[in-house]
């Protein structure tokens, strides 16, 4: 069995520990709790045959008063970047804290995901945002961890990545 | 090289001067460098082998002098290969060759493992009921944990519970080893969480190269041992020596030397480092209080033990004498209490108790006092000499065993002597209680004035009933009619008297009452009185009753009669009555 730390790298608030609740113990709970420092959890899976121990680091989201301590992701053989679907300006986050990472851990791989996909009437992101994404070749994909749309497919083809 | 010269000269002698000059110089070089046969040792394989043989195992021994590892390395493919080559075709081979070393090791292990038992067992059953053990169930009660993992916990100096070895970078646990007795944690979280707080630490104090050396949180102390590429934590229950430290050192650095490669190519696969586990089970150490060793006592204690044990013999002893001699004091008085009995000495014999007095025949047996006390029957002898108490109890006892009264009699003693007999009783009792009741001892007086004789109750029943009975008459000094009933009853009853009364040695006479009314002269009432008792006198001796049995007595009416004015029926006073007297009464007033 293979080990692999996965960090979930985003904005504050935008539903990272909610995403890795949802995919490791498959609950929802409305109620915001901020991650402080970080949160470790682990999930078992199998993909294209190969048993992957994923050890989860679910890392306190940015904001102007807290920055991401770069330090956690070191050793990560993947990582998730979290965007609010609701708020476009934690793409703009994204967008800066994938630059700092990749110059803390170099290149490994990720993925874009952008939370809470259920609530549509809310939602910011426009077709430019996500052809801005194409043409920086990133690969993302929507979900909600509300009602758990497209979580795990997310998480499996991350895995599929590392592979 | 002793032929060389001559090989030379061959050459020499079959070639031009000059080539054969040069051809013989090189012919001679060549033999130098390389001898006339090397082609041959080169092209022939059984010889090359030869040479080799000759020189490997020399060659190996100077490799393992130089503690190159690479020969150890090379060598263990091939040697497990083999042996497993050798398992395939014959195991028995194996089997015989291990044979002499296989039966030691088991037995070793076997009594390693009983020790240990042994060990284990001793230690739950020296804490099984001592004070200390009470307090360590009342903490697992507390607690919610087995008595078993506190008896370890409190007689624990330190155990290492766990081992990580961790991927320096990522984070990612290499090897996780437990104790036994030790709850484990998921190591992958463990592990990672660490990380995450030796990251948090390093970037909030900026240290940059450093790393966190231990934690301490509650009884646990981790310690951590940081390598280029991973590092060892140690999660220690107790306090650890500082030796461990060295221990974690030497299996950090033995890991780094074998798997440096791996740890620079770790892409999470944790199984390549399975065979570095021995140097990680080296750092799971624990050590347990040790036992109160014995000491070699000396000839001092031995002699301050046996004083001392015996200055508590003596003490014990003394007490439980005082005490037994409290008990037969007590013992005795209580004695003394009862009524009958008289103790006069108390003395030991043989290791018994005497007690020696007097005892009334009718006091109840002392033995059965003993019952009450603490004291041992069988320690106690009596010795007792008869004698009569005049105690009241006693003497009524005597009284009544010698008197046997009938339930109609109750008899009373004083104090002086006097017994004073009431109710009713035979004649024949009466008269021989008296004279037996006075030779009882302490008996001065047999009072009987309250007794009466069940004979005389007969005498005085018949003459209630006589004297109840009344025969009319009319004016003229006649009997009124159809009294023959009367005077039948009335002659039957005086002569059970009669006869009654002789047996008593007693006689009788019968006053037969004659009665008047108020009306006529006084003188001729008196005639019709004394006729009328004539008259029932004469009736009466015609029915058997001897003439001098009776006695004829008139009766005057009565004041009240004559002069009063309410004034009785005349009918109800023209009678006779009757009058019973005993003559010659014996002791008996009637």
């Amino acid at each position: 069995m293979l080990q692999k730390k996965i960090c979930m790298v985003g904005a504050f608030a935008t539903g990272k520990t909610s995403l890795v609740a949802r995919y490791v113990q498959g609950i929802y709970s409305d109620k915001y709790q901020t991650t402080v420092g970080v949160k470790i959890d682990k999930k078992n899976i199998s993909v294209s045959g190969q048993d992957l121990n994923l050890i989860l680091w679910d890392i306190h989201g940015e904001d102007e008063f807290q920055k991401i301590r770069m330090s956690y992701l070191r050793g990560s053989a993947a990582y998730i970047l979290v965007v609010d679907g609701t708020r476009r300006d934690t793409l703009g986050t994204v967008f800066q804290l994938q630059s700092k990472v990749e110059d803390t851990i170099g290149k490994v791989p990720f993925i874009t995901m952008f939370n809470k996909y259920d609530l549509s009437q809310d939602w910011e992101i426009g077709e430019e945002d996500l052809e801005e994404l194409t043409q920086r070749q990133w690969l993302y994909c929507m979900g909600s961890a509300r009602t758990g749309l497209g979580v795990e497919e997310c998480f499996i083809k991350l895995a599929q990545m590392m592979l | 090289m002793s032929d060389l010269p001559s090989k030379t000269n061959q050459g020499n002698s079959a070639s031009h001067p000059e080539d054969s000059i040069v051809a013989s110089e090189l012919s001679e070089l060549r033999s130098l460098l390389i001898g006339p046969d090397l082609k041959e040792r080169c092209d022939n394989s059984k010889l090359r082998s030869e040479d080799v043989s000759r020189v490997l195992p020399e060659a190996v021994h100077l490799a393992l002098n130089q503690n190159d590892p690479t020969i150890s390395s090379l060598v263990v493919p091939t040697v497990e290969s083999a042996i497993k080559s050798s398992i395939n075709t014959d195991q028995n081979i194996l089997s015989e060759a291990l044979f002499p070393i296989m039966g030691p090791a088991i037995r070793k292990a076997i009594a390693s493992a009983i020790q240990n038992l042994t060990d284990s067992l001793n230690q739950s059953l020296e804490h099984s009921l001592s004070p200390q053990s009470l307090s360590w169930r009342l903490e697992a009660w507390r607690t919610g944990k087995s008595f078993a993992e506190v008896l370890i916990l409190r007689t624990l100096i330190y155990q290492v519970e766990q081992v990580f070895l961790i991927h320096k970078s990522s984070g990612l646990v290499l090897q996780h080893l437990a104790a036994e007795t030790a709850a484990a944690q998921d190591a992958d979280l463990v592990s990672a969480m660490f990380t995450a707080i030796q990251d948090f630490v390093r970037d909030s104090f900026s240290i940059s190269d450093d790393t966190l050396g231990s934690l301490q949180v509650g009884e646990l102390t981790i310690w951590v041992n940081e390598g280029p590429q991973a590092l060892i934590a140690c999660v220690i229950r107790g306090n650890p020596p500082g030796q461990l430290r060295l221990t974690m050192e030497n299996a950090l650095e033995r890991i780094h030397l074998l798997q440096e490669k791996q740890l620079h190519q770790f892409q999470g696969d944790s199984s390549v480092f399975e065979p570095i586990q021995p140097y990680l089970e080296e750092c799971l150490q624990s050590q347990y209080q040790a036992k109160q060793s014995k000491k070699r006592s000396s000839p001092l204690k031995w002699i301050g033990g046996v004083a001392g044990i015996l200055v508590i013999g003596l003490s014990i002893w003394s007490v439980l004498s005082n005490y037994e001699r409290h008990q037969i004091d007590s013992f005795v008085n209580q004695l003394n209490q009862e009524p009958g009995i008289v103790v006069l000495q108390t003395h030991k014999r043989d290791g018994k108790y005497v007690i020696s007095g007097l005892k009334d025949p009718l006091a109840p047996a002392p033995a059965k006092f003993i019952a009450k006390t603490d004291l041992d029957p069988d320690k106690v002898n009596f010795h007792w000499e008869p004698y009569l108490s005049f105690d009241p109890k006693f003497v009524e006892s005597r009284v009544q065993s010698l008197l046997q009264p009938p339930p109609t009699v109750t008899l009373k003693i004083d104090p002086n002597g006097s017994v004073q007999a009431s109710g009713t009783a035979s004649q024949a009792w009466i008269t021989e209680a008296k004279q037996l009741a006075l030779r009882l001892p302490n008996i001065t007086q047999f009072n009987t004035q309250q007794l009466i004789a069940s004979e005389n109750s007969a005498l005085i029943d018949l003459k209630t009933k006589i004297e109840a009975q009344t025969i009319f008459f009319t004016q003229n000094a006649q009997l009124v009619p159809r009294q023959e009933t009367t005077f039948k009853k009335l002659a039957g009853d005086l002569k059970t008297l009669s006869k009654t009364a002789k047996t008593l040695d007693q006689n009788i006479i019968v006053f037969v009452e004659g009665h008047t009314d108020f009306s006529g002269p006084e003188l001729i009432n008196l005639y019709v009185r004394e006729t009328r008792s004539k008259s029932v006198i004469s009736i009466l001796s015609k029915q058997g009753l001897p003439g001098n049995l009776f006695k004829v007595v008139s009766i005057e009416p009565p004041a009240s009669i004559t002069a009063g004015s309410t004034r009785p029926p005349a009918q109800s006073n023209r009678k006779v009555t009757f009058k019973v007297n005993f003559v010659n009464p014996s002791d008996v007033d009637l």
